[in-house]
């Protein structure tokens, strides 16, 4: 109790509120217009947050996680184009409730289901994250190397469309976590270290600069790129009633109930994500609808059960991936990651350490996530008529703020020095032409950042747990947990090229 | 030779074999206080990572080829100039942020690009039009810079001094002030503005400059106000130096 007040103590002021009121409705309008994700959102608030005290900067990420993953449904229910992949199950029956003139309670019936999934997962959040955590007590130098190695490998396997090329990504990330200063040595690694010794490059690259160069400018030229498909204009559409029916709900939670199960336990598994859950909850649907004997509309027919089921998973996994991320400092998806990047900039390491060392900070998480899921609720279902007119902002005055957003984020980052923010530019520049010329080869850029975040970890507990084995390799075979990580690792690549290969 | 096969598998092979080179060339540091051995040193891991970058790379060479029918996004001849004008920009803009300062680099970053995207495209007749937008919007950002900057200075000093009361000079107060002045002063060009052009047809590059000022001037000052009054981050001066 005394470590909740605490927690609570860190939020309840008014700059966290601001902030996250400022977030959630910043998360919507980006969920809200195609091709911009909420990883890409929370990369180019991470300056801002690094600039607030640690609660109130994590409650800014995660107002607008919420609020991105939830707003991506507008675009989707109005237009029939998600604001991002979460979104692309809820495109069949609302786009047909739209047409059927039912626009408001398919906005308002999405808003409702969001907020059920964002709290329903954050339950789970609460009770099981302490609890993963507490086991990570057992964990030795080897075992943190193969929790780190089976992160990497789950992420890069699932991700993308070809294993090779998330694994590939995964490599990469781990290279540029080794640039800079050796742990242990202090020895340069770094290309010209007699250069660049003097540099701020000779501590590595800087994770603020990499993500919004890899999630934020390289978004810019890729949709300047498809600058003629965007060229559409919205028509108006009459939105009356908002709110669904209550029995109507009451009758679905069955649906609702599968859909945060499915939502929550997807998330919780790294690498997986919510365009997953969103399938995976829509296919569920489907199962009870054909057994309710006809109480619940068919799905496929502009039901309101095939916006609710994708809607409540998609939230859920929120709260299911910062599961794994908080307990293991494993993230569920991109943005988790780069949640971990922010806590991390902010001297958080998140694991069983800061379970036991930092228990108000964690508390100040839940209610922060909480908040989030409030705010998303209030100021979506306020907008619900405004939001559409957010689809109308047009992308050549959208992409210039974003790019310039990148880049003052970039920069402010390094605070008072300006030399380092220069640096940072230079980073983040480099990084987003990276990673447009990765994504227009469909390389997934999800396991750069968890090479990024991973590497050090990696490298660290490898060399340590080698040393303490006195050279002998063979430690990473011979502990239970680390055999379980190993052959975890082993069949989430292997797996996948099964069942590729049984496809075929 | 390459005409099937991808840049991005290329690349990486360039890059994992360079990278191999690299580390060997290096050598392996040891733990300090490692007398006793048994640490793998620090080739090991990026060594291995090399290695298995190439492989990695090798075979999507070999696997992942460009098809006969492969849909790509089409990258037309405007698309292409717009693509050109923004790589240009964001290098230049890196490189002249030092010297030339946040205020003008961001100002002239934001206003060309707003306006070359409004116009659909990078043609020499609209240059004319892109310099005179440039310079107006410069002005009329460097007009609401000083005087924001002039109450900025005022308020924080007369709070200190005793020439207001020292709540007048708490931060969250002069940028509040700050920001209602700038808005006070911005508002009505905006509007008026507006009414004004809306005569125009939606094609008049007066239109596109007159748009492109409004995005430009909002946007450099309220990242100056968050960053610089809000965070106290150092924004480089460059030639605005007061």
């Amino acid at each position: 109790m005394e470590f909740f007040l605490e927690g609570l103590a860190q939020v309840a002021n008014v700059s966290t509120i601001l902030w996250m009121i400022t977030g959630s409705i910043l998360g919507i309008v980006l969920g809200a217009l195609p091709g911009l994700s909420a990883t890409m959102g929370i990369a180019l608030m991470m300056p801002i947050s690094f600039q607030l005290p640690t609660a109130t900067g994590i409650g800014l990420l995660l107002a607008v996680y919420c609020g991105a993953v939830s707003g991506a449904s507008i675009p989707a229910i109005l237009l029939g184009i998600p604001g991002n992949p979460n979104a692309i199950a809820t495109i069949e029956d609302g786009l047909l409730m739209t047409k059927n003139g039912q626009a408001g309670q398919a906005l308002g019936g999405a808003t409702i289901a969001s907020f059920i999934g964002g709290i329903g997962s954050l339950i789970f959040l609460v009770l099981f994250a302490p609890l993963i955590a507490r086991l990570t007590l057992a964990f030795g130098p080897a075992e943190k190397t193969t929790l780190a190695l089976v992160g990497l490998v789950i992420i890069a396997s699932v991700s993308g469309t070809n294993i090779w090329k998330g694994l590939l990504m995964g490599a990469f990330g781990m290279g540029l976590a080794f640039l800079g200063t050796d742990p242990f040595s202090g020895q340069l690694r770094i290309p010209f270290a007699n250069q660049l010794a003097t540099t701020p490059l000779s501590k590595g690259l800087d994770l603020t600069s990499t993500l919004i160069g890899l999630f934020g400018i390289s978004q810019v030229f890729i949709e300047l790129r498809k600058r003629q498909e965007r060229a559409q204009k919205i028509e108006p559409v009459k939105i009356e009633k908002v709110f669904p029916p209550l029995k109507k709900l009451l009758q679905m939670w069955k649906v609702i109930l599968s859909s945060l199960g499915i939502g929550t336990v997807v998330g919780a598994i790294p690498g997986t994500g919510a365009s997953i859950a969103v399938f995976m909850a829509y296919n569920s649907a489907k199962t009870i609808v054909d057994s309710s004997g006809g109480k619940l509309e068919p799905l496929g027919t502009g039901s309101l059960v095939g916006v609710i089921a994708p809607e409540v998973a998609n939230n859920a996994v929120t709260g299911g991936a910062l599961i794994p991320a908080l307990a293991l400092g494993i993230p569920g998806d991109a943005a988790t990651a780069v949640l971990i990047g922010a806590l991390m900039i902010k001297g958080v390491t998140p694991g069983f350490h800061l379970f036991a060392t930092n228990m108000p900070l964690v508390y100040a998480i839940f209610i922060t996530m909480f908040l989030a899921n409030i705010f998303m609720l209030l100021f979506q279902l306020m907008g619900i008529r405004l939001y559409p007119k957010i689809l109308n902002v047009p992308q050549q005055v959208l992409l210039p703020l974003i790019l310039i957003l990148s880049f003052i984020g970039a920069y402010a980052i390094a605070g008072q020095a300006t030399s380092v923010g220069i640096y940072n530019l230079g980073i983040a520049l480099v990084m987003g032409l990276i990673g447009y010329a990765l994504k227009q080869d469909d390389y997934p850029i999800a396991p750069i950042v968890l090479g990024l975040i991973l590497g050090g970890m990696f490298e660290e507990n490898f060399r340590r747990a080698v040393k303490l084995a006195g050279g002998n390799y063979w430690v990473f075979f011979t502990k239970p947990i680390c055999l379980f990580f190993m052959a975890l690792s082993v069949l989430s690549i292997v797996l996948p090229l099964l069942s590729k290969k049984r496809k075929r | 030779m390459f005409r099937k096969h991808k840049p991005v598998p290329l690349a990486f092979m360039g890059l994992s074999v360079l990278y191999f080179f690299y580390v060997v060339s290096l050598g392996s540091s040891k733990m300090i206080g490692d007398e006793l051995g048994g640490d793998p040193g620090g080739m090991l891991l990026p060594l291995v990572l090399s290695i298995f970058m190439f492989l990695a790379s090798t075979y999507l060479m070999i696997t992942d080829t460009k098809k006969r029918g492969d849909q790509t996004v089409t990258f037309g001849p405007d698309e292409r100039r717009l693509f050109s004008l923004t790589f240009l920009m964001a290098i230049a803009y890196v490189l002249a942020m030092r010297s030339v300062g946040f205020v003008l680099s961001t100002a002239v970053l934001s206003f060309t690009l707003t306006f070359f995207y409004l116009r659909g495209t990078v043609r020499l007749q609209d240059l004319k039009a892109w310099a005179i937008g440039s310079l107006l919007s410069t002005a009329f950002l460097l007009a609401l810079y000083t005087l924001a900057r002039i109450l900025t200075r005022f308020l924080l000093i007369g709070g200190r001094t005793g020439q207001v009361p020292p709540w007048m000079g708490s931060n969250g107060f002069v940028i509040g002030t700050a920001l209602l002045l700038v808005t006070i002063l911005y508002l009505p060009v905006a509007i008026l503005g507006t009414k004004r052009m809306k005569a125009l047809p939606s094609e008049s590059s007066v239109r596109d400059v007159f748009v492109s000022l409004l995005v430009s001037v909002a946007t450099t000052e309220l990242l100056y106000l968050i960053f610089r009054q809000l965070f106290l981050v150092e924004l480089v001066r460059g030639l605005v130096a007061w």
